[in-house]
């Protein structure tokens, strides 16, 4: 187990692996969500009170869940990375930060194509969407401090501190959001139970599955363009683009 | 008695006092913003007293922001942090006397101010005296993120790091604004021992990530 | 006084420093030669400990360092006198201050800002600094640059009346300087 994680954050080692694996995933990545949405779209029941409108949940909460996993894992990336250096781990949070950044702005789209038929409002100031579109700001403040210094490792650092300091905040600014505005319906799926109908709840997990398998798929593909860019000048890249020719 | 410590309090003090826009910048920022709201909203009385707290607590988490943004940058480009950092001493107590004296320059007297403009904009009288509390307690928050995001672009300076920490400043202007609307209820009490727990638990995490920032430049 | 082992230091994977040996001896004056970007600079931040993301050995016999780099660590907007008084690395008295000032010429000028002040003079403000620090081990960063014929000999003078107290002196130079014990080229 120690052998095969020390493997995994080696460059090269998680470069073939990625590039061995990538296929296979992002192929089962689009099967799992393409049965999800279309179950959910075309064969589940539709909603007593919302009619058909609010099948784009197959979508919706899938962006959202995966949007907010990013953000913390990305937040265990930068303690890793702060506390074992491990370079690894700055290259998963410098790829991941844009994918997160494009599913909270997908699950904010999404949010106001359902609320406008819904609740008669594209927008509506409440706590969720609230602190939804305070997780896309500082994921775009997180991207847009990318190149703001001249050596590598000072920009992971400094990607690592404010991702930490935004995750120790984010419970709270939630937190705080929610005092200011309760308007929001509950949560609909709990650990406890659901209050959602079977037939609904299956395609939704399976879509939600197939959004954590897709965001792995690319998140690697993304990982490995990271690594050869920081790895340009070595021998085993130099290597790897000549066997391909 | 001249110590490190007190030396680099003189400097800063001697610094920010010996340049009236360091000085004034912010107080003139916060007056233009201030005076900015009753012309784009009208001057309806009840309007403006329902906004009062938002447009106080928003012009100064502003104005402080973009006074504390380059609280380390002259340092770092004049040579002093090198100085510093030869030096040996704690730069935590270093760090955290600088971001006291920007406060007390900076942040301090938009607070008096604040107290003369929330009857501009028509607070009650106990609302205002809340508002210069909760201020009390929130703008050492606002300076040490403000540090934070100058910390963190030394070399650059510019708006990018402001824009960072906005977002993370958003608890303490929540808790300020809803301890002032409920000044007359119980539940003041609870917000306003939230946001002093909230710096309280600033102080430490912040400082020292503006000490991580700060070393990022001199590895 | 400093013994160097196996010292590397590298700025984006690039490196600059590699396997660096050398021993510095108290009452040694070091002149520190290189072609430009050889890292003459970087190697007395990492000797001063402004620098700590070096790998192999530093030992350094004293705390006592001062350390004059490119950028002087003036403050622009205080005066020459707040700026000596308020000087990280030593305290001023009056009589030594007015001494030094008198060495400098800098007389006239104790109570104009600094940014008034040409790079001459700001640089003979800061060699004032050196004038009043006593310390082990001075690293000095161009301490020639910027100033006239008439002010190296005194700071040549001044690196030689320190050597002969038992301090040592690492200093950068483009030019040929007859005081040096030896000549370090990197």
């Amino acid at each position: 187990m120690r052998q095969f994680f020390s493997q995994l954050i080696s460059f090269p080692y998680f470069f073939k692996l990625a590039q061995l694996s990538f296929p296979y995933i992002f192929v089962i990545s689009i099967f799992v969500i393409l049965l999800g949405v279309s179950w959910g779209v075309f064969f589940s029941p539709s909603d007593a009170t919302q009619g058909d409108v609010y099948r784009i949940i197959y979508i919706h909460v899938p962006a959202a869940s995966v949007a907010q996993s990013i953000y913390y894992t990305m937040v265990v990336a930068s303690i890793t990375y702060l506390i074992w250096r491990i370079k690894m781990a700055s290259v998963f949070m410098i790829s991941m930060a844009p994918l997160g950044a494009l599913f909270t702005f997908l699950a904010l789209f999404t949010g106001a194509v359902w609320g406008q038929p819904t609740w008669g409002t594209w927008w509506v100031w409440d706590a969720r969407l609230t602190s939804t579109l305070i997780l896309l700001i500082l994921y775009l403040a997180i991207i847009s401090l990318f190149s703001s210094f001249d050596r590598r490792d000072s920009t992971d650092q400094a990607v690592s501190i404010i991702v930490l300091i935004g995750g120790i905040n984010l419970p709270i600014i939630k937190l705080s959001v929610e005092w200011w505005n309760t308007l929001h319906q509950s949560a609909s799926i709990t650990l406890s139970g659901s209050s959602i109908d079977n037939e609904m709840l299956i395609p939704l997990l399976i879509s939600i599955l197939g959004f954590y398998i897709y965001v792995t798929a690319i998140g690697m593909r993304r990982m490995q363009i990271e690594i050869i860019k920081r790895e340009i000048t070595h021998n085993w890249v130099k290597t790897i683009f000549q066997e391909k020719r | 008695m001249r110590n490190f410590y007190f030396k680099t309090f003189q400097r800063d003090s001697r610094v920010y006092l010996s340049r009236s826009s360091s000085f004034l910048g912010p107080i003139v920022f916060f007056l233009i913003t201030i005076t900015l709201y009753p012309i784009a909203f009208g001057s309806d009385e009840e309007q403006l007293a329902e906004l009062a707290a938002g447009i106080i607590w928003i012009s100064i988490l502003l104005a402080n922001l973009l006074s504390h943004q380059f609280i380390f940058n002259e340092d770092y480009k004049d040579g002093s942090l090198d100085l510093v950092l030869t030096s040996g001493k704690s730069l935590f107590l270093w760090a955290s006397i600088k971001i006291f004296v920007n406060w007390y320059f900076s942040s301090l007297p938009l607070i008096f101010i604040s107290i003369f403009t929330s009857f501009m904009l028509y607070l009650p009288f106990d609302a205002a005296l809340i508002l210069a509390i909760t201020l009390f307690l929130g703008t050492p928050i606002l300076s040490m993120f403000g540090a934070l995001a100058g910390a963190l672009t030394l070399e650059r300076g510019n708006i990018v790091g402001s824009s960072i920490v906005i977002p993370l400043c958003l608890p303490a202007l929540i808790l300020g604004i809803l301890a002032i609307q409920s000044y007359k209820n119980e539940e003041l009490f609870f917000y306003i021992f939230l946001l002093a727990a909230f710096l309280f638990f600033s102080i430490p995490i912040l400082i020292a990530s503006c000490l991580g920032a700060i070393k990022l430049h001199f590895e | 006084m400093i013994k160097v082992e196996h010292l590397f230091y590298s700025f984006n994977d690039l490196p600059l420093l590699e396997d660096l040996n050398f021993e510095v001896k108290s009452s040694e004056i070091i002149h520190l030669k290189g072609v430009n970007g050889s890292g003459k600079s970087t190697l007395l931040k990492i000797l001063s400990g402004i620098l700590n993301n070096f790998q192999g050995k530093i030992l350094l016999s004293t705390d006592n360092v001062f350390f004059l780099g490119h950028n002087l660590g003036l403050k622009d907007s205080l005066t020459v006198n707040d700026n000596l008084l308020l000087d990280y690395r030593f305290n001023a008295e009056a009589e030594s201050l007015d001494e030094a000032c008198n060495i400098f010429d800098l007389n006239s000028l104790r109570d104009s800002k600094l940014f008034s002040l040409s790079q001459g003079q700001k640089k003979k403000v800061s060699l004032v600094q050196f004038f009043l620090s006593k310390c082990d081990l001075f690293l000095l960063d161009e301490p020639f640059a910027n100033l006239d014929k008439k002010g190296i000999e005194l700071i040549e003078n001044m690196i030689i009346d320190r050597q002969n107290q038992g301090a040592s002196i690492i200093f950068t130079s483009h030019e040929e300087h007859n005081i040096s014990s030896r000549e370090l080229i990197l």
